[in-house]
């Protein structure tokens, strides 16, 4: 997810050496499937993106790019224990559009801006929502990076007022309005895009998932599977 | 020293076997709990009498159902003022009466309630027991930096113990249905699925509250398990929701989180919504539009109890295209345009409708049933 490297969100990394993850894989798709003149798109999961594209017979179908399989929307909302209501939403499982792809780019960049400089500009981290937002009409949830934007924004709001009056704990705030107000937009905020069905990734899934990362890099270890120090691909070694 | 605990446990077995749920130290001088209600749940709710359930229920008119379809008329009644909110919404009372016609209403809801009444007593003991709330700090301090983690402070600490009490009623009710417990004199065993009859068709009792509640081997299908889950959650104030996927209802709550998991009665269980569109051949259009996979505020579920009023109806008097049928999925498309067991029990009625044209018209071509105002 590139927490630990940032740069490991970058498509020119997976260009440069062949490995990626669920955000450079399908983007890199959507690259090559644009220089070649094919219809893709990119689809949303909780925390994941993949490919949709429709096939022969015109039915959509979804390109995991991450395993090199083909699977059923069913898997894919099997992700969270309760995801329907999102998909109903057109939040998950479901094509950008490749202008919105292009305004998903902003996102990327503003979080990009942020693990560098923090929230030093807000402006910059506002522009950039504010210039993709109108490309996902009358949605109050993008993505996953644009939510992670907003909870930043809030969670600077609020602790800056937190830190000005010197609160210690959450059942404090109730004693200041001002504080509560701003409490209250980010409740609110989260309680909007919880009825729309967005959840977060439950603590014990997560843990599983990154347990089945963990595997699978033991085993590219053991197999002496080293293709970041192998390959180059902006170069011809 | 001799081991005795194969003996014993044999003993137990046996003692435990002969019934599902019951008092202990049948021997001894029956010891009452401190508090809580009174009597032995078999007396609370006894079942139908035999030959309510049997004999007054010929497939046939008599002088008997004429004053049976009063019955299902004033059930009816009583759930169309519900809808239109001239009564307040009450699923523990909408599943009474959506259930009592069938039994000729031998029922009196006053035992019903003190059956209910008993069950709480039981499912508030387990909370008593595994509530935790009093060594936990729901409150959320600041990090050494003076500032909070964003994710930890979705609720305030009130909100996050309403959470957690919900949580734990929910779960004091899951387990109080799928599993064996004991409430000191009580041991209690779990009810359990249908798995000879999901969908009520050799006997309609198996979805039926008051047959889960009263026949000895506690069975239901997935309605009977989800409306007794509801019942008790809205007793204890739990906010479960009741779900329904094509042909499967269920039940959905909110953990201490905040966030949402489905609770499958039947298999107690817990599956993602992927796995219930599976099973349920649930298709994503379903999805999309809203009729499979959703869930049911407090009006839209007393729909669902017209719904099987008019199933009811339909078992007790062997008819699958009766007015009363539509009466009842048109008044519930009324007030809930999505509610997919309405829209088939409609289309139920109409198909039947067309069917018995066709037969008497001797013709199932299609150009012919459409210029007979009958069968269009």
């Amino acid at each position: 997810m590139g927490e630990k490297d940032r740069r490991n969100y970058f498509v020119t990394k997976t260009l440069a050496t062949g490995s990626g993850q669920c955000h450079t894989f399908p983007v890199t798709y959507l690259i090559l499937a644009e220089a070649l003149g094919a219809e893709a798109s990119l689809a949303y999961n909780p925390m994941h993106s993949f490919i949709r594209f429709r096939n022969n017979r015109g039915t959509a179908v979804n390109y995991e790019t991450t395993v090199d399989r083909y699977l059923p929307n069913s898997f894919y909302i099997e992700t969270l224990p309760v995801m329907a209501e999102a998909q109903r939403n057109d939040l998950y499982v479901t094509d950008l559009s490749r202008k919105q792809v292009v305004a998903t780019v902003l996102f990327d960049l503003a979080v990009n801006f942020i693990e560098e400089h923090w929230l030093s500009d807000k402006k910059f981290v506002l522009d950039c929502i504010h210039i993709a937002e109108p490309f996902f009409y009358g949605k109050e949830f993008v993505n996953t990076t644009c939510n992670y934007l907003y909870k930043r924004l809030y969670a600077d709001e609020l602790n800056n007022k937190v830190q000005e009056k010197g609160i210690r704990s959450l059942a404090e705030i109730q004693k200041y309005p001002d504080v509560l107000q701003v409490y209250n937009e980010y409740h609110n905020y989260m309680e909007r895009i919880s009825k729309l069905g967005i959840q977060d990734f439950p603590e014990s899934e997560y843990l599983k998932m990154l347990e089945y990362y963990d595997r699978k890099g033991k085993l590219q270890t053991a197999r002496d599977m080293k293709e970041k120090t192998k390959r180059s691909l902006f170069t011809n070694e | 020293m001799k081991n005795y605990t194969p003996v014993i446990f044999l003993f137990l077995l046996a003692l435990l076997s002969a019934c599902h749920t019951v008092k202990r130290g049948l021997s001894e001088d029956p010891v009452e709990p401190d508090t809580g209600p009174k009597g032995v749940f078999s007396e609370v709710l006894p079942a139908a009498p035999e030959d309510t359930v049997k004999e007054a229920y010929p497939q046939g008119m008599s002088a008997g159902t004429i004053s049976e379809k009063v019955m299902y008329e004033q059930a009816f009644e009583e759930l169309k003022r519900m809808l239109q909110g001239i009564k307040a919404p009450d699923f523990e009372r909408a599943v009474f009466i959506s259930e009592n016609p069938y039994y000729a209403t031998n029922y009196l809801y006053e035992d019903f309630q003190v059956n209910i009444d008993v069950h709480e007593y039981m499912i508030r003991q387990l909370m008593q027991a595994n509530n935790k709330s009093d060594s936990m700090d729901f409150d959320v301090a600041v990090n050494q930096y003076g500032r909070f983690n964003i994710d930890a402070i979705r609720f305030l600490p009130a909100e996050r113990k309403e959470l957690y009490r919900q949580a734990l009623a929910n779960w004091a009710i899951f387990t109080y249905i799928t599993d064996t417990i004991a409430v000191y004199p009580y041991d209690h065993f779990p009810y359990t699925y249908a798995t000879h009859d999901p969908f009520g068709i050799k006997d309609w009792q198996n979805s039926q509250v008051l047959h889960l509640l009263s026949s000895e081997d506690q069975k239901g299908n997935c309605f009977a398990l989800t409306a007794f889950f509801k019942i008790l959650s809205n007793r204890l104030k739990s906010d479960a929701r009741i779900c329904t996927a094509p042909q499967h209802i269920y039940i959905q709550h909110r953990d201490p989180k905040g966030d949402y998991y489905n609770v499958e009665l039947a298999t107690a269980g817990h599956p993602g919504d992927g796995t219930i569109q599976t099973l349920t051949y649930t298709t994503t259009e379903a999805i999309k539009n809203g009729i499979a996979l959703r869930s049911y505020d407090e009006r839209q579920s007393i729909g669902l109890c017209l719904v099987n009023l008019a199933k009811s109806y339909e078992h007790r008097f062997g008819v699958k295209n009766a007015d009363f049928i539509l009466q009842c999925a048109e008044l519930v498309l009324q007030y809930d345009t999505k509610n997919l067991s309405a829209l088939l029990l409609k289309q139920q009625v109409l198909d039947e409708r067309l069917r018995k044209e066709a037969l008497q018209l001797k013709s199932a071509d299609p150009v012919v049933l459409r210029v007979q105002p009958e069968a269009g």
